[in-house]
């Protein structure tokens, strides 16, 4: 069920019309969970046989952890279960390929029956989100949660269950208890997000989907201009679909008296590639620097371990983000331009004389470069893709680029520059926000037919 | 905090995003778009432009643009309230009504407008008709009750003739009641729920959309919008269509008008007889009548048009019998003998023309121009014909 179909939107109206009546009342959760499971389960009933029994046994560690002196035990069992579920349902088939490619080269004959099963959508969310409690538990920057039932509506909790943000027990857990207001101001709040949400995702990424898929499908057909072209646009696509679902997902949370963390702030105006990582998907960089960096040492160690870490965790969320060599050179590409600029960012030279302009240009020229393993269809391609990128200009083509395609990305853009700017004053006005919000509800009622494409991140 | 994150202030829901109303403004903001959903689809069109002789025909391009039938059937039933002496009849049916090989003077209502207007009957009973021509390319039993349900804006007063087309029986895949899945004409015109037909296999969420995108009147305009000006495409599939065109751009006005271009007969299709055509004989699968999906779907508009009063005759085939198979004739005349008996036994008045010539045929079931004036000029022999129009009133 996606957000930005009538089906959802019945959903939501029978879901929340009950919700309000029942839930201050002991049904309040369980009605919660109820519609969560529901949500979850129109993709796929059998999904919810995985997000119970991860849900389970995490509770049950989690339990077993409280009276047991042998807590790193628990604690190991916990992280043990949900990556071996990761790994089983999302790594298994990569895996399978890579060995009979090896068997191959060396001419064994012998090949492993590669595994055909279902990829749970967002399983790697609500597993990073399940084990995240066990994991400050174990640290005591949590308590034990003693409801089965609100534990497993914080792991399922419809608005962000299948791609996040990946909310941590400490800030989404108390909110089941410590139940907010829902005023109008709240309501009103939560349907803004959404809307904008809906235009990002219905509105743009879409649009610019068409383009890219054009191109991306088959590379060797263009020249450089147009894979310039279908790479920004490619950056401004997962932008738009990501932080869309993300807005809609923090809309109707904020409509249930839920607030779920930020999780995208401009990251194209990011003015280096570490302050690109904390403006990008930020629940799962802050994971990631939470229960990967730091662990593992983080700056503690010295400059030659801290470049390490870094490198390290940012190739792990290159693999979470999916079971191809490309998303491992996805992953080692920011590793590598991370640890090579890291130095250059903190200079004086970069942070106080360099132009704002410049150092954004940059960032999103380097993150731009990443995007291309990111959606290239596999390795060759992307292969292909560079070559073409850095072919010279004789051989150029003019590319068949929609001129207002590239008037939405400039139109966004130039929005987003004026945010952080001191010219926010003029966006803050209530008749510019109400023409943008009539503009945007308009163009989607006129101009976008009914929608029913899915979501970049549901794959991951 | 580094330069760049300093704007991130801590606990603010909307971080970066400054596009938030209040409540008070989303209440001016509801009313607004309450207001455009109003006045635009008013302002912007479609607008049909009716002529007195009743020669309009919903262009061939535009058959899936529902606000334009709409917009038609409201001016219709405008004109037939006005009080301007003439009877006006809304004639219902695919492209059999339509007038596949004929230009929109030359099609079935027309000829029976001017057949009719000229004859002896006409001067006796002092009745002067206009019969306009509702048909819509691919509107099978199933779709037409779906267009006459949702979309006919005419008035239950208005006397409407609906042809039924012995065609869409002529195979399961026609009549829709097939379990396997096939794509057909005007499927959001048929129920999507409870009686959909067995062929329709999409899922509950395009159901649920297509059933609220008929009956929502500001969604029906945008997609007839869609449909006349961007070649039925969303935006971004048109942009990508025209990279260079932009809603001012000359490209754009000159493609959305040519779609009303559609006076004469249509491009690229040739008047000519089934013979000329070298149509062989056909042999068909034809489908017993209680178990057609599409005839109780079409008993059934009958019916509910029977219980609102609306003046309804029921015009059955011809399908050209010619071009049949000898095995083929007996089933054809059968099922249009139990036709007649069904609508009998409900006391709905009905007309079985003989079937022009063969020569006067286009193909299976579409008549040429000569073929429409012959179907004409039976009305003038036909009982039931003539009865239903006396008792019609200006």
């Amino acid at each position: 069920m996606l957000f930005h179909t009538w089906t959802f939107a019945l959903f939501f109206l029978v879901f929340y019309s009950v919700y309000l009546s029942v839930r201050r009342t002991r049904l309040g959760i369980p009605w919660l969970l109820v519609s969560s499971y529901c949500f979850y389960g129109w993709w796929n009933p059998l999904y919810l046989l995985l997000i119970f029994y991860s849900t389970w046994i995490d509770y049950w560690v989690v339990g077993r952890m409280d009276q047991s002196p042998r807590r790193r035990l628990w604690l190991t069992i916990s992280l043990v279960n949900n990556l071996g579920i990761l790994v089983f349902f999302k790594y298994a088939g990569f895996a399978t390929a890579n060995i009979n490619l090896a068997l191959e080269s060396l001419g064994t004959g012998y090949r492993i029956p590669e595994p055909d099963m279902l990829l749970p959508v967002g399983i790697s969310f609500f597993t990073f989100q399940s084990m995240s409690y066990t994991i400050d538990f174990y640290r005591g920057q949590v308590e034990r949660e003693t409801s089965l039932v609100r534990f497993a509506t914080f792991v399922s909790l419809f608005p962000q269950l299948v791609a996040g943000p990946i909310e941590r027990a400490k800030t989404l857990l108390p909110q089941f208890t410590r139940l907010q207001p829902i005023t109008w101001s709240r309501v009103a709040d939560g349907v803004s997000v959404f809307v904008v949400g809906l235009f990002k995702k219905v509105a743009c990424a879409n649009a610019l989907a068409l383009y890219v898929d054009s191109v991306y499908n088959v590379p060797e057909n263009h020249t450089a201009p147009a894979l310039i072209l279908a790479t920004v646009c490619f950056a401004w696509q997962i932008y738009f679909d990501f932080s869309g679902y993300t807005d809609m997902a923090r809309g109707l949370a904020r409509m249930m008296g839920f607030d779920l963390s930020l999780n995208f702030n401009h990251p194209y105006l990011a003015t280096g590639l570490g302050d690109f990582w904390r403006r990008w998907h930020i629940s799962l960089s802050s994971w990631f620097r939470d229960y990967v960096y730091i662990p593992l040492g983080g700056s503690r160690g010295g400059a030659v371990l801290t470049y390490w870490n870094m490198a390290l965790t940012l190739l792990i969320s290159g693999i979470w983000h999916g079971a191809a060599w490309t998303f491992v050179a996805w992953g080692a590409f920011h590793a590598m331009a991370r640890v090579l600029t890291r130095g250059m960012e903190s200079s004086a030279w970069y942070r106080e004389r360099t132009p704002a302009i410049l150092k954004r240009a940059w960032v999103f020229g380097l993150v731009c470069l990443s995007w291309v393993f990111f959606r290239a269809m596999s390795w060759e391609d992307a292969v292909t893709i560079f070559r073409g990128i850095f072919s010279p200009v004789s051989t150029w083509t003019a590319p068949e680029f929609p001129i207002s395609f590239g008037v939405l990305i400039a139109l966004v853009w130039s929005h987003q520059w004026f945010e952080e700017s001191r010219f926010r004053r003029i966006l803050e006005r209530p008749v510019v926000r109400f023409s943008t919000m009539v503009l945007l509800l308009s163009y989607l009622w006129i101009f976008c037919g009914a929608s029913e494409e899915a979501f970049i991140y549901f794959q991951f | 905090m580094s330069e760049s994150d300093s704007h991130i202030a801590s606990g603010d829901f909307h971080g970066s995003n400054t596009q938030r109303l209040s409540a008070r403004g989303w209440g001016i903001a509801v009313f607004a778009l309450l207001a455009l959903w109003f006045f635009v689809p008013r302002l912007a069109g479609p607008n049909v432009e009716l002529k007195e002789n009743g020669d309009f025909r919903i262009p061939f391009a535009l058959s899936e643009d529902y606000s334009l039938f709409r917009e038609f059937s409201h001016e219709v039933g405008k004109l037939a309230k006005s009080g301007d002496g003439l009877v006006d009849v809304a004639m219902l049916g695919d492209s059999v009504i339509w007038g596949e090989y004929v230009d929109k003077e030359s099609t079935w209502s027309s000829e029976l407008t001017r057949v009719w207007n000229a004859s002896k009957q006409a001067a006796e009973s002092k009745v002067q008709l206009r019969v306009w021509n509702f048909g819509l390319n691919g509107s099978h039993p199933a779709a037409l009750r779906g267009l006459i349900e949702l979309h006919g804006k005419w008035g239950s007063a208005m006397p409407l003739m609906i042809h039924f087309n012995p065609l869409w029986l002529t195979s399961p895949e026609r009549d829709l009641s097939t379990q396997k899945p096939v794509p057909f004409n005007h499927s959001s015109l048929t129920p999507q729920f409870g009686q959909r037909p067995p062929v329709y296999k999409v899922d509950a969420g395009e159901r649920l959309r297509t059933a609220i995108g008929q009956r929502a009147g500001f969604l029906l305009w945008a997609n007839g919008f869609r449909i006349r000006h961007l070649e039925g495409m969303d935006w971004n599939s048109w942009a990508m269509e025209h990279p260079r065109s932009v809603p001012w751009s000359n490209s754009f006005r000159e493609a959305s008008q040519s779609l009303w271009l559609d006076d004469g007969v249509r491009s690229g299709v040739q008047a000519i007889s089934w013979e000329e055509r070298r149509i062989p004989k056909q042999r068909f699968e034809w489908v017993d009548l209680e178990k057609s999906y599409q005839w109780g779907q079409f008993l059934e508009l009958v019916q509910d048009l029977q219980a609102e009063g609306t003046p309804i005759l029921i015009v059955l085939g011809p399908l050209n019998p010619w071009v049949m198979s000898d095995s083929d004739l007996p089933h054809y005349n059968q099922l249009l003998d139990d036709v007649e008996s069904a609508l009998k036994e409900q006391s709905v008045p009905h007309w079985r023309p003989e079937p022009p010539s063969t020569e006067q045929y286009g193909d299976t079931s579409h008549p040429l121009a000569v073929g429409y004036t012959a179907l004409a000029e039976q009305s003038l022999i036909s009982e039931v014909w003539k009865n239903w129009i006396s008792e019609l009133k200006p």
